[in-house]
């Protein structure tokens, strides 16, 4: 039987939403680091690059750089290229924005280290209303 | 439409209404703006600034008087931000406090040199335009603080825009959250910000200590390097630098500022002794112990090129200096290190800077010493913001490799213009720029 774990958040943005997990351990940029109409993670640096982000759960510590990046994350949101939900350790008011304007789900996890918990390609499902997480072990 | 597609902000708002009472408290006037009785501009600002206090966990809002405003570059807008703006201004929306206004994707007095096809200008127009009707000062330009927009120590402010942000917080003492470009819209058009973040004292104090070894830091270039090494450890807490003991100038601080907020969320440090809010290291850390303690030293500073300085090869098709754009001592710099020297023919040499900054640069000769040497003087813009058709039509034959000496340029090229960098020193780059190799 495939291993289930459940992990608590606060819902920032609401939503649920489900998908497969993509994991960064460094925190990420929109502006500069991924293209909003292929999705593809561009920033060089990171260890998600070339990753598609469509559709995925994005399991990172928080935003850094640009303050562009709210309105990439927008209008990702509009175009139907945006990740199905983030889920972050640390809050930076500029994603959190984007995310909000965007519709895409956010959550804030403190209780434990998301990055450690959930693995790339796990299955992870967020309850909108409660903040609950739940993973499926690959 | 204001939110295209999904009305965001409508169904969040009343998705919270009914908490609205017990955990976000706001005045009357602050109801008023809310209730749309303040106009259309007050009251998609008070939405947003609600989503956002909410999702934050503000109590309470907090009166701004001073914003600063990114997404004036159709680049960086992108479709969200142009459909924002142009939506607010069409209906009739005004700031209500002094907003400024960031780069733009081209350089308002001098369109034809940089070469944005008609589509891409008259888009960028529109969006300037729609700016200028909602009452922003056109300042363009990403460090307002250096070109008269200077806020006091404590006034709460709302600013987007990494070195301005970065900048105003730690070395002026102002507050300001990082603001993405729908929250900082959101307080030009209410006067008022969500508190939370860095408006509240607490959010302030550092914790994470940093032993600076390192010597000779007065350069753009060691500025650069040193705040980029350090921000990326500023998700784990405000950064307390100590052991600076020479002069870092504001322009070098901007460089400082910008290349702490690439590598991370840094929204605000503290330098012992030189920072407002650091005049002891005990200051600095709110009299606690630091979470983690650092060192930068020669090293570090080297890890911080060596992870920048990705370009292959050695040719040099484009020597880019200006992020932050560059200020009046900067280009000074640049002069003196270029008089009497010829930029090879294979080379597009590029600074940039504000235009009010050009105009002095212009009335101290230096714009006519530069352009002798083969330099392009390029306001209102920088690299990250051209569209990136356009890079292919510049110089002889498009543009693929890049010099710089701009940290936070340096970080971004990769992922806005796909080329990878030579990052090095004012010296290596004018090198670079004349013999049209880098070595």
């Amino acid at each position: 039987m495939d291993e289930v774990i459940t992990i608590n958040g606060k819902i920032i943005s609401k939503g649920s939403a489900k998908g497969s997990a993509l994991v960064c351990p460094v925190s990420v940029s929109f502006y500069g680091g991924i293209n909003c109409d292929t999705a593809l993670v561009t920033d060089i640096h990171s260890p998600m690059y070339n990753e598609n982000v469509t559709g995925k759960i994005m399991v990172f510590p928080t935003g850094k750089s640009s303050t562009g990046t709210s309105w990439i994350l927008y209008t990702m949101g509009n175009r139907g290229t945006a990740p199905a939900a983030i889920i972050n350790t640390e809050l930076d008011p500029i994603l959190v924005m984007g995310a909000i304007c965007g519709n895409v789900p956010m959550v804030h996890v403190t209780e434990v280290n998301p990055m450690e918990v959930i693995s790339p390609g796990d299955l992870v499902e967020i309850n909108g209303e409660s903040g609950v997480i739940t993973i499926t072990k690959k | 439409m204001f939110c295209p597609q999904s009305h965001g902000f409508i169904n969040y708002v009343s998705f919270y209404f009914e908490r609205l009472a017990i955990i976000l408290f706001l005045t009357d006037e602050e109801k008023r703006m809310l209730d749309g009785e303040m106009g259309y501009g007050a009251q998609k600002g008070m939405e947003l600034n609600v989503g956002l206090g909410e999702a934050m966990g503000a109590e309470r809002m907090v009166k701004v008087d001073s914003c600063h405003l990114g997404g004036l570059s159709i680049r960086s807008a992108e479709d969200a931000g142009f459909d924002f703006y142009t939506e607010l201004s069409d209906r009739g929306a005004k700031f209500r406090i002094c907003t400024t206004t960031n780069l733009v994707s081209g350089d308002l007095e001098n369109w034809s040199v940089l070469g944005l096809a008609a589509d891409e200008r008259e888009r960028q127009d529109k969006l300037i335009n729609a700016f200028d009707r909602m009452g922003a000062l056109k300042t363009i330009t990403c460090t307002p603080y250096l070109q008269g927009h200077l806020p006091r120590f404590g006034q709460h402010c709302s600013w987007m825009e990494t070195s301005a942000i970065a900048f105003i917080n730690s070395i002026l003492g102002a507050r300001t959250n990082r603001e993405g470009g729908p929250a900082a819209v959101a307080a030009g058009l209410t006067g008022r910000a969500p508190e939370f973040g860095l408006h509240l004292d607490d959010n302030r104090v550092g914790s994470v200590l940093v032993h600076v070894t390192m010597k000779k830091m007065a350069s753009l270039f060691e500025a650069g390097n040193l705040g980029y090494w350090f921000g990326k450890y500023s998700a784990q807490g405000n950064i307390v630098l100590d052991g600076i003991d020479e002069f870092i100038n504001n322009d070098y601080m901007a460089q400082l500022c910008g290349s702490a907020a690439t590598s991370g969320p840094t929204g605000i440090f503290h330098i012992v002794g030189i920072t407002p809010e650091a005049p002891t290291l005990e200051v600095a850390l709110g009299g606690k112990k630091p979470v983690l303690e650092l060192e930068y030293g020669e090293k570090e500073r080297q890890e911080a090129i060596d992870y920048l300085n990705i370009g292959k090869g050695d040719e040099v098709d484009w020597v880019y200096m200006g992020c932050p754009v560059l200020q009046l001592n900067d280009i000074r710099e640049v002069v003196v290190a270029i008089e009497g020297k010829r930029v090879h023919p294979n080379v597009m040499f590029w600074i940039t800077t504000s235009s009010s900054t050009k105009m002095l640069a212009k009335r101290a000769g230096y714009v006519e010493i530069l352009e002798k040497a083969g330099v392009t003087v390029v306001a209102d813009t920088c690299a990250c913001l051209l569209p990136l058709a356009h890079l292919q039509r510049m110089g002889k034959k498009g543009i693929h490799s890049v010099v710089t000496n701009s940290t936070k340029q340096a970080h971004l090229i990769p992922g806005c213009c796909y080329m990878e960098p030579h990052y090095g020193d004012l010296d290596k780059c004018i090198e670079a720029a004349v013999t049209g190799k880098w070595r």
